[in-house]
């Protein structure tokens, strides 16, 4: 294309114009647990969204983006896209705000503990006398509720849990699109001002460690090599430490 | 001779600077023909500088580039005196309101934004013949100047009743640099740099940014900054 650039002039050029384009909104939200948020009530979550464009026909570098509605001739939000995969282009992930999606706490059942002892490794053999170990397995069933806040169905909101070490997928009231551990996905469809929702159960992996100490003779100080506890504490410092994991 | 081949094409690079070619129609006579090409600004780089001559018969070649970049201390010297004579000019003035007011803002405002890179160089090409014809001469050179880069911006209006978008794309050109490149051919290459550049702000979004955009300390070794070409939008 052929322009005149002036001294210390920003110059826009028409570049491409491409009609009819067809475009998909790709909705999800994403879940992870840890051993503490697993045991809340409620959880609020965010979804996100991007826009994909199929065949557009010039290839895009990364670029800034104004996405305009067309009924209303309006600015609808500033985005950016990484730029085009072959045909296709997509917006970077944003927070959507069509979606209220609330993570809740269905049921907590606490599993059979199971108790293992260990001896203690070479170097605290002096201290201690055993390590107990117990370990149970609780199954926490959550629902996520999706509420549809636009007057347009939303469908194929991709909800995706991830696994990790302590906290594996069980079971779910509806089976999931796609099983590929650690990541399980389902797909919602919510109508106009309604409701969907995903029902699962997950396995948390409780592991609780104890050192216990080695019994003392009645009266006898506990000391270490490096630093003596005061005698008050140490009369009243308990049998064993724990450590949870 | 004094030629001063006017820009045809300029590949405008994403993180800055551009790949300039020049072409004029020159004269050649037996012997050795000096050229002197005019405004040549002082950030082209020299390693980079070439000349070619389109057309030329046998007999007709190349023999050497002599190119000189001003003593940057010297040149900064006197670009530092003129700012301090475009500020006693805002200073001095009773009445700015009058007809010469745009020149005179326009003046100051180019002193002002001056740096080294906007200072010309030399470049002269010796070419010996031992015929005469008119050849074209192609002046290329890579512009080490970070006030002249491009973006790419879109605009999308989207039709959600049916699911049909209107795309359209538009490159804005930031050229801070006091030269002008009239009516040539632009290509705009995207390149995998090593290290990004400091700041991406300069375009038309922000005043302040546009405004900071015209200072920014021009880098050198640009070239060798580049890594990998990702796009070429010709």
């Amino acid at each position: 294309m052929k322009a005149t650039l002036l001294p210390r002039e920003n110059v826009r050029l028409a570049w491409f114009k491409a009609e009819n384009v067809k475009f998909q909104h790709d909705r999800k939200v994403e879940l992870s647990y840890t051993q503490h948020n697993l045991q809340q009530d409620a959880i609020s979550r965010t979804g996100t969204f991007q826009i994909v464009f199929q065949d557009v026909p010039k290839q895009v570098p990364a670029s800034q983006i104004v996405i305009f509605d067309k009924a209303l001739g309006l600015p609808q939000s500033y985005s950016r896209t990484s730029g085009s995969v072959g045909p296709r282009l997509s917006t970077e992930w944003q927070d959507d705000l069509d979606l209220e999606i609330t993570d809740r706490l269905v049921t907590y059942g606490t599993g059979k503990e199971e108790i293992k002892v260990e001896p203690p490794p070479p170097h605290l053999r002096n201290r201690l006398k055993e390590i107990e170990i117990r370990e149970r397995d609780d199954l926490v069933t959550r629902k996520l509720v999706v509420k549809n806040l636009t007057a347009r169905p939303i469908d194929g909101l991709q909800v995706k849990l991830y696994e990790n070490k302590d906290i594996r997928f069980e079971k779910s009231k509806v089976e999931a699109f796609k099983k590929d551990p650690p990541e399980y996905t389902w797909l919602v469809n919510v109508q106009p001002d309604a409701t969907g929702m995903v029902e699962f159960t997950l396995k948390l992996h409780v592991t609780k460690t104890f050192e216990i100490e080695k019994d003392l003779p009645p009266g006898a100080a506990r000391t270490s090599p490096g630093r003596a506890p005061p005698l008050a504490q140490a009369a009243n410092a308990p049998p064993f430490m724990n450590r949870e994991d | 001779m004094k030629i001063n081949p006017p820009p045809v094409q300029f590949i405008v690079f994403s993180g800055g600077g551009g790949l300039v070619s020049r072409r004029q129609v020159v004269k050649i006579v037996p012997g050795l023909n000096t050229f002197d090409i005019d405004d040549v600004p002082a950030a082209f780089d020299p390693r980079t500088a070439t000349v070619e001559l389109l057309n030329a018969p046998a007999g007709m070649e190349l023999v050497q580039l002599n190119v000189k970049r001003p003593d940057k201390s010297i040149m900064n010297q006197f670009i530092q005196r003129e700012k301090g004579a475009a500020t006693n000019i805002i200073n001095a003035a009773t009445d700015l309101r009058g007809q010469n007011r745009e020149k005179i803002i326009q003046m100051i405002e180019s002193t002002h934004y001056r740096a080294y890179e906007d200072v010309l160089g030399s470049f002269t090409a010796i070419i010996s013949s031992k015929v005469e014809k008119e050849v074209d001469l192609e002046v290329r050179y890579f512009v080490e100047d970070a006030r002249i880069k491009w973006e790419p911006s879109l605009h999308i209006s989207i039709d959600k009743d049916a699911k049909a978008a209107t795309i359209e794309g538009f490159i804005v050109v930031m050229n801070n640099s006091d030269f002008t490149y009239p009516q040539c051919e632009l290509g705009f290459a995207e390149f995998e740099l090593e290290r990004q550049p400091d700041e991406s702000g300069g375009y038309l979004n922000e005043l302040q940014e546009e405004q900071a955009a015209q200072n920014i300390v021009p880098q050198s070794k640009m070239m060798q900054n580049l890594r990998r070409m990702k796009n070429l939008v010709l």
